[in-house]
């Protein structure tokens, strides 16, 4: 086999697994889905102090959040025809961002903890954004990275009205570049690697 | 030790079959359409070479039948994930041995 036969079929391979990738790992309407669950919180926030009221809005709200997520993909799914791993590299950066929200939280005191709070979520968000080239993603990430920063710079003292707020907007404004990216692609693949 | 040339494998190599297991590797599955269109293949050409990596056990085909329509879907085995591995391993040593890179 020729030198130059071998890169192109590394080439077209490395396409076609790109464009699988990308066809499975969308995080426009996630972004949407959380974005809104945080901005409603923060609104919520600023009629009521009602522990009860907020902590019933973050159980349901969450729950229904990851509902209409897990639903979403597993219709998008089927209709597409490719089905992902069950539980991925994604999953798993997911669970380790939310881990490590926990632990910042409970080691480190006040608004100082709640912004330092943001930071494992802003790697983790920056991390999906590398990994799979999305632009949306990543720039969500160090957006994350700056409220984090900003939140503990001017120890606000109602630091979740920011925090919520701050959140919510970068995951919708990273759903609306998702989607708009997502749209600016071909949708499915004529990627005409492989003529027999 | 064996050129990397020696290594490739036929049935692996072959450039549809190859596209396959390069859409299968990155999914858990995806179904006999995705893939036509993804490869832009025909559906003869596609069931041929899907027929040949499921006779070497790299690929796992399963119909489903949802209301009227029956699908199939194929996903690789843990053979067909290392044996693409292996080919794309081979073909970088390939290259590196020509390049002169170790």
């Amino acid at each position: 086999m020729e030198h130059e036969q071998a890169e192109q079929t590394l080439s077209e391979v490395g396409r076609v697994r790109e464009r699988t990738r990308r066809t499975l790992h969308t995080f426009w309407y996630s972004n949407l889905v959380a974005g809104l669950f945080f901005v409603g919180i923060a609104l919520l926030a600023l009629v009521t102090d009602d522990a009860r009221i907020l902590t019933a809005y973050w159980v349901l709200g969450a729950f229904a959040a990851l509902t209409l997520i897990v639903r979403y993909f597993i219709r998008r799914e089927r209709e597409l025809g490719v089905v992902s791993s069950a539980f991925g590299v994604d999953e798993a950066i997911f669970a380790a961002l939310i881990a490590g929200i926990f632990v910042v939280n409970a080691v480190v005191d006040g608004s100082a903890g709640a912004g330092a709070g943001i930071y494992p979520a802003a790697v983790g968000i920056a991390a999906l954004g590398i990994l799979h080239r999305d632009r949306a993603e990543l720039a969500a990430g160090i957006a994350f990275a700056l409220l984090a920063t900003v939140v503990i710079a001017i120890d606000p003292t109602e630091p979740m009205a920011l925090i919520n707020g701050g959140v919510g907007a970068i995951l919708i404004a990273a759903a609306l570049a998702g989607r708009k990216a997502e749209r600016s692609r071909e949708p499915v693949i004529p990627a005409r690697v492989a003529r027999a | 030790m064996t050129h990397p040339a020696l290594r490739l494998d036929d049935t692996v190599h072959q450039r549809v079959r190859l596209g396959i297991l390069a859409v299968l590797h990155e999914a858990a599955s995806a179904d006999f359409s995705y893939i036509r269109d993804a490869l832009d293949l025909t559906d003869g050409n596609l069931s041929r070479h899907i027929a040949v990596l499921e006779e070497a056990g790299l690929v796992k085909v399963e119909k489903d039948v949802s209301g009227k329509r029956t699908r199939t879907w194929v996903s690789a085995t843990r053979q067909g994930r290392s044996a693409l591995d292996a080919e794309l391993r081979s073909l970088r040593e390939l290259i590196s041995r020509v390049d002169g890179k170790p």
